[in-house]
């Protein structure tokens, strides 16, 4: 593997020594671009209380290059599908190296609490939040409370 | 360091074998990383007159160890006997050798303690001489960190010819440190010598050009206890011009030229014309021991102040690090400034910049700018920008930029 750029190293540092509340991200020993995430509900939404497991990798060409973040909790959401990925812009086209996993992260969180159904990915979800919003959220809830982890009080 | 004056001797050998001793007495205390001294030999050692036993040992390429390096110094030579440790001298048939170029490249550690331990062959022209010994405070700064003297190579384009082709090979700046004593062979880049050095850090390499006017050894530089840099051609088929004078005749050997800071040297000659990069010859601008190197001054260091004002003026938010590497930006560094104020190092944003030229998307804003647009003034373009270009006024200026509001910043008027 080739060395791992200063830029990652001092991401990671960082996010050691001053953690973003509600959000752990941990490297994987045998590869410092892997990393094991958790990100905490947001309250007020229906995945408060709810500890969500992510993976989160760096290619090669971070920072030019956005890194792949993938939900491994099963989620019901409008801009996640089944299998995890999450429809963001800052994880798409609106990348830029400016932006950091910590940033990359808030984000996230930010998109558990303001899901968007008019820009959905996964549309059986979106079609149920358009017509039937809180039967939908109540969906959202029960499943936070069989896949996602309690959230320690 | 002596100056040998007998010009019949073979240069090659005078010079790697002496200095070879010097190194090996210090260089096991001495504790670099890098295990110096280093010897490559770039030509098939084809001279059936130069047969002598102990050459064989040491024909081979790659790194010699100390050791090895000794018994190198063993090797005959005629003028190593002036040195004061006892070199085991061989008469050697030195006419014959001549015709051939058994020359090494050798890089020895830096800071020998016995100064009188190495000769450096250095023939220097008619009525030359070498500058007067200098201070240790002097010296000091010609050396690097590690002890070692350094060259710059830089491709050196004129650019007052109009015509492509007569702009001469174009390479990558070239480093090289080496320890006083030390041989840098100038030669052509071949598949043996990429085998030879593939194992070698970077700085010790060879000077080596893909090119097939220069010759496989073309010419070598020489440093001495001095830090001073001497140039030699050794037989080249297409000549090495210091300031557009040739050194030597084709395949004679040349004496060794002092080099200045800012020197050119051109090696070879253009064929057909220089059309096709491989029969280009290579035109460098020489610089010596770190001069490259700009020492943070008053002025550096004041203008990436006013830099920083000004990101401070227009974002409000004080920005520190460069937000693509994440570390600080320090005078003397080439920055890029977009129109929004946000700065990065250049070689941080360069394919950004890039990328969508000249459409340039800020990072941290997001606001769009046309890095073409003509301004009434200096234009700013796309290159490193200076830093004494942000001279306060330039901010006013319309540069017909949109301000994207996602990440809410605007600029103040």
């Amino acid at each position: 593997m080739a060395s791992l750029p200063k830029r990652i190293i001092k991401e990671t540092e960082k996010l050691v020594s001053d953690p973003v509340p509600g959000i752990t991200a941990e490297p994987h020993d045998d590869n410092l671009r892997y990393f094991q995430v958790t990100i905490e509900g947001p309250e007020q939404s229906p995945y408060e209380d709810g500890v969500f497991e992510l993976e989160l990798y760096l290619p090669d060409d971070y920072p030019m290059e956005a890194p792949k973040v993938r939900f491994l909790t099963r989620i019901y959401h409008p801009n996640i599908d089944r299998l995890g990925r999450i429809c963001l812009d800052v994880l798409k086209t609106n990348w830029s190296p400016a932006l950091q996993i910590r940033t990359v992260l808030l984000s996230i969180q930010a998109l558990l609490a303001s899901p968007n159904p008019n820009d959905p990915l996964a549309n059986d979800v979106a079609e149920d939040w358009i017509k039937n919003e809180e039967g939908a959220k109540a969906k959202a809830r029960e499943w936070t409370r069989s896949f996602a982890k309690k959230k320690p009080e | 360091m002596s100056i040998n004056t007998a010009p019949s001797s073979p240069p090659d050998q005078t010079s790697s074998s002496a200095p070879a001793d010097a190194a090996s007495h210090d260089h096991a205390k001495f504790n670099n990383p890098i295990r110096l001294p280093i010897s490559i030999s770039l030509t098939i050692n084809d001279a059936p007159n130069n047969s002598s036993t102990n050459n064989g040992g040491v024909s081979g390429l790659g790194i010699l160890p100390s050791r090895t390096a000794t018994s190198l110094a063993m090797m005959n030579n005629a003028v190593a006997a002036t040195a004061t440790t006892a070199v085991a001298v061989e008469a050697n048939a030195a006419p014959a050798v001549n015709t051939t170029k058994s020359i090494r490249h050798f890089i020895y550690p830096p800071n020998q303690v016995n100064q009188a331990d190495f000769s450096l062959d250095i023939h220097l022209p008619p009525n030359t001489s070498l500058p007067e010994r200098i201070d240790q405070f002097t010296l000091r700064r010609r050396m690097d960190k590690h002890g070692l003297f350094s060259i710059r190579l830089t491709p050196f384009i004129d650019t007052s010819s109009s015509s492509v082709a007569n702009q001469g090979l174009f390479f990558d700046p070239i480093i090289r440190t080496a320890g006083a004593g030390s041989q840098i062979i100038i030669g052509r880049y071949t598949e043996r010598v990429r085998e030879a050095i593939s194992k070698i850090p970077d700085q010790y390499h060879p000077v080596v050009f893909k090119s097939k006017v220069i010759s496989r050894t073309h010419g070598c530089f020489k440093v001495d206890d001095q830090g001073n840099w001497l140039l030699k051609d050794v037989k080249s088929s297409s000549g090495t011009f210091l300031n557009h004078q040739r050194l030597s005749s084709a395949s004679t050997i040349s004496n060794d030229h002092l080099l200045h800071d800012g020197d050119i040297i051109q090696l070879g000659m253009d064929f057909r014309g220089g059309t096709e990069e491989i029969y280009r010859c290579v035109k460098m601008k020489i610089e010596l021991n770190k001069s490259w190197k700009l020492k943070a001054n008053a002025f550096n260091k004041e203008a990436l102040n006013r830099i920083k004002n000004l990101q401070k003026l227009t974002t409000g938010l004080e920005q520190e690090d460069c937000s693509i590497c994440l570390n600080k930006i320090k005078p003397c560094q080439a920055i890029f400034i977009s129109p929004c104020a946000h700065s990065w190092h250049f070689h941080c944003v360069r394919r950004l910049v890039i990328m969508s030229y000249p459409q340039f998307m800020c990072p941290n804003c997001r606001s769009n700018c046309d890095l073409e647009t003509t301004l009434e003034s200096e234009s700013e373009s796309d290159s490193e920008s200076e830093n004494e270009n942000e001279d306060e006024p330039d901010i006013e200026m319309d540069v017909d930029m949109e301000i994207n509001n996602n990440l809410g910043v605007r600029l103040v008027d």
